[in-house]
Formats: C-alpha cells, structure tokens, sequence
C-alpha cells in the first residue's frame, strides 16, 4: 500500500486488505448468523430454506485482533505510521501474547514505537505490573468466577426464579463481566509491563460513572475508542448537526453491540445503551462528567451517589440482553423482574455462599472506590505504610485468591 | 533487575514457607492418632458411599459406627479405613458396601473428577500415600492443583477446630442430613424407562483395586470384612450390570463373606429415591441388620 504509485492503487490494496480482514471474521463469525436470520426471514413467506452453515469452533479473540490488525492498516492509509518492515516488530505487533485473545485492542501508532525502540529493564514498572496482575487475579478468580456460579444458575434456569432473585443474577452477572473482563485486561497490561510495554488501559472504574456518557469512557475503552477514531469520526463524528451525531451514536452502539457476537441479544444490548446515551448527546451534557468521582474525598456528594446507583442500574438492565441466550429470555426475566416477586426475598440454592460473594464484592467495591485516582485499584494501596505491611496486604490478597477461589470458568471474551 | 529478582525472592519465599508449614501443620495435626480414637464400644465399621451412609442409622446397630461418605470412591476409603483401623484396635468387623454402580467405569470420576477432587482432596489428602497422589496428579493435573492449594487454605480452620470432624462422621442420620421425602410416581417412572438403556458396561478397574486393598488391609490385621448391598428400591433395576458384577465377585473377592440386602423389603415411604432410604426406611433396615449381625 505504501509504495502504491497513485491513490487509486493505494485505494485498491487499502479495501483488498480491509475485505480480507472483515472477510474472516464474517465468515467465521457472522456467516451461521446471517443464514439462519435469512432463513427465517424467508420462512416469514412460507419458503423453507437450510441453508448451509459452518461446523467450525470460533478461533479465540478473532474479533480482537481483526480489529488490532485492521488499525495499523487504516494507519498507514492515512499515513499516521510507516510501514513495519522488520519482520520480527510487525510479528510482535500482530501477536503480542497478552493481548492476543481479549485485548485491549492495540494501536499500531501506540505499540509499533513501543517494540521498535530498544527497551531497558524498569523496576518500578516492573513492580506495578505484578500489582496489577495480582489485582487481576483477584477480580477474575475470587469476584468473577463466584458471581459466575450464581448468574450461571439464576439464568439458565430463570423460570424458576422470583423477579427478586433475576435481579440479583443480573447484578451478579454484572460483577462477573467486569471482573472478568477487566481482571484479564489488568493481567494483560501488568504482564506487558513486565516487558517495558504500556498497553492501553481499558477500565477505569466504569461502575462509578454518573452517567452513561462517562460508563462508555470508563469501559472497554480500547473497544470505545477504536470505534470512535476508525468509525464515528469517518462517518462524519458530530460534525454535521444534530441528525448525523444521533445517526452516527445509533451505529456504533450497534455495531459495538454486533462486534460481540453474531446474536441479536448483543444487538438489542448496543441499541439499548444508544438509547441511553440520546438525551446526553442531544442535550450535549455528554461530557458533563470528565473528571474523576468525588476526586480527594472519601466518600462522593448525595447528588453523586444517586447519580451512580442509577447509572449501574441502567447498565445491569442492559446486561440482562447481553447475557440472556435469547431476546425472548430477555423479556422473560424483565417481565419477571417488573413483576410483584421482585417484592420478594430471593431464594435460591447456596445463599450462604451468594451473602460471601456479596461481602466479598462489597469489600472489593471498597477497595475499587480507595484507588479509584490511580490506574488499578491498588496500584498505589499502602505506599505509605511501611514495607512490610504493604507486603502483608498482598499476602492477604494472595491468601483471598486461594480461599476464595470460585469455580474455574472461561474468561467471557474469550467468546469473542 | 537485581532488586526486582531479589524482591519476587523474597515474596515468594515468604509464600512458599507458609504453604510448607502449613502443609507440615496438616500433615502432623489434621489426623493426629488422637483425633481418630474411637470410644472402646465401637467394634463395627460400615464403610462406603451415599447408599450405606443413608441405609444404616446407628441408633439402631449396636457397638457400630457408620463412616460411610457420600460421593466416596474406594481410594479415598482405603486410606480412610486404614487410618481408623490402625487407631482402633477394638475393631473387629468392616462392612464394605458394595454395590452395582460401584463396579462402572463412572466411578473414576468420582476418583478424579474436579468436583469430586475439591472434597476429597479437602478432608484427606494427609491421608492418601504418594502413589495415590500422583495417581490423582497424573489423571487430572490441573483439578488436582487447583483442590490441593484450594485445600491447604480451606484447613487452616480445621487445624485447631474440629479435627476430626471428617472422620469421626457418623453416618448422614447422626449429622441430620436425611430427611422424609419419600420415591415419587414420577422418579419411579423413569427408573422404569431406564430398563431400556442400551448399556454398553465399562468398569473401574481403579476403583475395584482400590476395594480389594480395603479388603486385603482388613484380612491382614485378622479384622473379618464382609461386603454387603444396602437395599433398593425394587423398580431400580441392575439387571444390566448384574452379571458382571456378580462375576466380579467370584473373581477378585471370593473368600470374602458376602451379605446381599438389595431385596430387603422397605415400603415405597421408605426411599428417599431409587437407590438411598429415608430415615424412616434406615430404621426398618437398621433394625433388621442389627438383628442380622448379632444373631
């Protein structure tokens, strides 16, 4: 592409390299999606189709490094970066083992200079990446893995729950997905850090947020940001009045919604948090909250508060879609949860182990709340205790892991 | 580098002396010779699985406890038995149940698998040898890390509380697990369709090693064992590995005394489902054991 001698063919190998990117992660990814919806959609007219459809296992994190493969070729079309052309660096970009699966989705502009420069070993970096990957051993082992067995449980089997006991599922599938997303993320970072390599941060306590503006700042931001730098600014960003800014925000959500997985639950889930967002962007008070929660105070203001228990409350509403099987499930348990049960104690097996989950993601919350100015949750824990105490924390961190170690389960986004 | 080296040493080190003294504290306290001393009386031992645990309530054997454990395979009874045999020598008799789901392949699973390695490896991997643990290490690596260091962590408590919680168990009526909830119309349906399995039979050669070393420690301390099957539900049928089973009974223990209470009459409210009575049932059986032994 760069030694194109005009744009045309510079254009040429720009889209050939695009369709080729996409083309893999459709086929694997969206191609039984879209025969069965076509099927369906034909069914509607009494015509019976099987199509056929592909018997292949998903290959692990295709949607990340599509789209990490996908910003160093849009880079260079827009001469943002030079072509890698040592073979070892570009090899490096493309397969940088703690990214590879679940991201955070790099950019070239930011990790190519990264490898190509000669590194030197950094002890304080160094050390804050074992912070942060036992951080997030913490989050996916001891939060995630046991808020896990209870969304597990509570949404397979949601007939048999009371609206009360849906709602508690949704809250723990919301800790789960967090602490499980993030937790991987911090182990990614920390392990490249290892290496001297700064990764994109991805979380930055998106639970405190106070609005849905700042949620979609604060998570999966390498996600958030590759789709406003690669797709809402092409399309126009907000430059274009009001109509092209609602157009723009619908099809991101969208999009970011069908980037998870070729089902319309995750569709329902993006359109859901466009809806969420509209009233920020029409009444442009997106960007109202930059800063962060209640920054040098230890607890936040009323006002605060209840801004943020209904912004996690908008977003547990959301992950019902996303973690549902089907639309219809979806309704099913929102039936169930505007329903009179929701009045109700929740009852379900293991409440015993559902209170310990609960104390132990309240004292996690705590802990997320204390750090919530630095980079990880204990990125600066105890800095000015001395060492020996410091020590002794992350002992007890280490002992947590152990003893509170929930069922083994698969990182979520290794899904997609 | 060299204090970042030095320091992960050093933190690790610290890790690794806690987990060796703690793994040193189980080793010499968890099961101390003291904790598994039984009161003189008891001269019985029933060993086993869900079905004796629930079968024979010891209010009505005399002079017998019941250390029967759910979801128990024969390894982990091995070392269980011998334990409590070499602490006891007013043992005088082992009932080993034995009975038709013990012989299938299944049960390795109940050895190996990791729901099963996470309770088992809890309460007595003191006790197993090494050839037992690398056994489990062998067949399932990562089930058996994850419930060994699961373990060190969970018995820090039994360390200076109840020791012997685990072995001293006396059967699931003594701890008031069992219930009244009697076979339903609907369980006794399927247990009727499941006459119609296509049963392709495997067995556990690991488990049936496991239960002729039970037998072969019981006969060389001179302590009579004898193998028995609790009763079950008349609809639950073993047809399909009844053969084999009995084959496997002439074969590897046939000078082993052999007591067969499958047929044992116990009403319909008596079974908490095909295979497991209720208390109500355990005291019919109870009481018709006790008489069976002591005659």
């Amino acid at each position: 592409m760069s030694d194109a001698k005009n744009q045309n063919n510079k254009k040429f190998w720009f889209w050939l390299s695009i369709t080729i990117n996409l083309g893999f992660l459709g086929v694997f990814k969206y191609y039984n999606f879209f025969a069965a919806s076509f099927a369906d959609a034909i069914a509607n007219f009494g015509l019976q189709v099987n199509p056929w459809t592909l018997k292949v296992i998903l290959p692990v994190g295709i949607s990340f490094y599509t789209f990490h493969g996908l910003s160093y070729v849009i880079d260079i079309y827009k001469d943002r970066i030079k072509v890698e052309k040592n073979f070892i660096d570009y090899s490096v970009f493309v397969s940088f083992f703690p990214l590879l699966v679940a991201g955070p989705i790099e950019r070239a502009t930011h990790l190519l200079p990264q490898i190509q420069k000669k590194r030197t070993f950094n002890y304080v970096k160094a050390v804050d990446g074992l912070r942060q990957i036992l951080w997030g051993l913490f989050k996916k082992i001891v939060i995630a893995d046991n808020c896990a067995e209870f969304a597990n449980m509570i949404f397979d089997n949601h007939i048999a729950y009371s609206g009360s006991t849906l709602l508690l599922g949704a809250v723990f599938f919301a800790f789960q997905i967090y602490g499980d997303f993030s937790g991987y993320s911090d182990i990614a970072l920390g392990t490249a850090r290892l290496f001297g390599i700064d990764l994109l941060r991805n979380f930055a306590f998106p639970y405190f947020s106070r609005d849905i503006a700042e949620f979609w700042r604060r998570w999966h931001i390498s996600l958030s940001s590759w789709f406003r730098d690669y797709l809402y600014i092409p399309l126009g960003g907000s430059k274009g009045g009001m109509w092209m800014k609602v157009r723009n925000t619908f099809i991101i959500f969208l999009v970011s919604g069908f980037w998870h997985g070729a089902n319309w639950t995750f569709i329902a889930w993006g359109f859901l948090n466009a809806l969420y967002i509209m009233p920020s962007i029409i009444f442009n008070t997106n960007r109202n909250n930059m800063d962060i929660v209640a920054r040098g105070k230890y607890l936040p203001s009323l006002k605060e508060f209840f801004q943020i228990a209904m912004t996690f409350s908008l977003t547990v509403f959301a992950w019902i879609f996303f973690r549902s099987d089907s639309l219809s499930q979806a309704f099913e348990i929102i039936t169930r949860i505007l329903s009179k049960t929701t009045l109700t104690i929740p009852e379900f097996r293991g409440l015993y182990k559902a209170l310990v989950t609960l104390m132990l993601t309240v004292f996690f919350i705590i802990l997320e709340w204390i750090g919530r100015e630095n980079d990880f949750a204990i990125q600066k824990f105890g800095f000015k205790w001395k060492r020996s105490f410091r020590w002794m924390f992350y002992l007890v961190i280490v002992f947590f892991i152990f003893y509170f170690a929930g069922k083994e389960q698969v990182f979520i986004y290794f899904n997609f | 580098m060299k204090k970042f080296c030095k320091d992960v040493s050093v933190f690790l080190f610290i890790i690794t002396t806690i987990v060796v003294v703690d793994v040193f504290l189980q080793k010499t306290l968890l099961f101390k010779d003291n904790n598994v001393k039984l009161t003189k009386n008891y001269s019985i031992l029933i060993l086993g699985h869900s079905h004796p645990a629930q079968a024979y309530d010891t209010n009505y054997i005399k002079n017998t406890i019941n250390m029967a454990t759910a979801g128990e395979a024969y390894l982990y009874t091995y070392f269980k038995a011998k334990k409590v045999i070499d602490n006891n020598s007013q043992i005088k008799k082992v009932f080993v149940e034995f009975t038709n789901n013990q012989i299938e392949k299944g049960m390795d699973n109940w050895i190996w698998d990791d729901v099963h390695l996470q309770y088992r490896i809890k309460e007595c991997w003191v006790l197993l040898d090494n050839e037992a643990l690398q056994l489990l290490y062998n067949k399932n690596p990562t089930g058996f890390i994850n419930a060994f260091s699961k373990s060190l962590f969970d018995n820090l408590g039994r360390l200076f509380v109840s020791k012997n919680a685990i072995i001293k168990r006396e059967g699931i009526h003594k701890i008031g697990a069992t219930d009244e909830i009697s076979i339903n119309n609907k369980q006794l349906s399927k247990l009727k369709s499941r006459k119609n399995l296509n049963y392709d039979l495997e067995i556990s050669d690991y488990n049936i090693f496991y239960l002729q070393k039970i037998v072969k420690y019981c006969q060389d301390k001179h302590i009579e064992v004898c193998l028995i099957r609790s009763p079950m539900h008349k609809n639950y049928d073993v047809s399909f590995t009844e053969h084999k089973f009995k084959e496997i009974l002439r074969t590897k223990f046939k000078n082993v005394e052999w007591l067969d209470n499958k047929d044992f009459p116990i009403p319909d409210k008596g079974f908490q489902d095909s295979e497991h009575l209720n208390s109500y049932g355990a005291k019919i059986y109870s009481q018709y054991f006790n008489k069976q032994i002591n005659k």
